[in-house]
């Protein structure tokens, strides 16, 4: 019985486990072998004297599912959301020129297959 | 019962109850920092031999009190205390879970973290429900 018991837990780590890692191993594989995966593009429009539009594009190309994106820069939040397969979404920014930096400072956080929290800090871009 | 198998019953008990600890101190102290930090190779394992040390003397205490009281009621928290320990112990020297590194790319730094606390919970989880 115990045994028994025992060969039970172990199925049912097995499997639960196997859930668990599964998006990970896909995604780091398609991550390595896949180099336009995510293509993120920036680009920007002069709107007057001390203003300018950014426009941030996203396009996934990878099988699993990127949840609770989110951009951070200059103190301004963009929220992509969810980013299924062949997906591009695009957010803008409107930035007083005279405050931002030479080099400014991107936050991006998501999870992956909503079970891995990744965040990359980036800094000193040119 | 004669005095020698008294005694040999109390140093078999001794010597399982060390043996009981280093297992325990292999499993969470060795084995699974080493096997997180080679399947994630940014995984941080702290380097604390002040925390290697005591869990080592906790383990190998409890799995002595343990073997010892095998007949006692308190037996049965003692053995649960090694492995919530274990757990505690896993999770200090992997961070809680959140793997953190830096690279270098065309000029820029890029940090990251990863959080991979949910398959190491479930891990810690079930290897305390698969151990004796």
């Amino acid at each position: 019985m115990n045994t028994l018991l025992k060969l039970g837990i172990g199925l049912v780590a097995f499997l639960i486990l196997s859930g668990l890692i599964t998006p990970a191993i896909i995604f780091v594989y398609e991550l390595t072998s896949k180099p336009d995966l995510i293509d993120f593009k920036t680009s920007h429009e002069q709107l007057n004297e001390t203003h300018v539009k950014v426009v941030f594009s996203i396009t996934y190309r990878g099988s699993v599912p990127l949840n609770n994106v989110r951009l951070e820069v200059l103190n301004n939040t963009l929220y992509f959301g969810d980013l299924p397969k062949n997906t591009t979404l695009t957010k803008y920014v409107i930035l007083d020129v005279s405050s931002v930096p030479e080099y400014p400072e991107v936050l991006i956080s998501l999870k992956i297959a909503g079970i891995y929290r990744l965040e990359l800090r980036i800094r000193g871009a040119g | 019962m004669s005095e020698g198998s008294k005694v040999r019953k109390v140093v078999s008990s001794v010597v399982v109850g060390i043996l009981t600890g280093l297992f325990y101190y292999f499993v969470y102290v060795v084995l699974l920092p080493t096997l997180f930090s080679k399947i994630l190779p940014g995984t941080e394992v702290l380097e604390t031999p002040i925390l290697w040390l005591l869990a080592f003397a906790l383990f190998t205490g409890i799995g002595l009190a343990n073997s010892l009281l095998k007949e006692h009621p308190i037996s049965l928290p003692l053995r649960l205390l090694s492995k919530v320990l274990g757990a505690l112990i896993v999770l200090t020297l992997l961070n809680f879970g959140v793997v953190r590194g830096e690279v270098f790319m065309g000029g820029a730094v890029i940090e990251y973290s990863m959080d991979i606390s949910l398959p190491l919970y479930a891990i810690i989880l079930f290897s305390m429900l698969m151990f004796p």
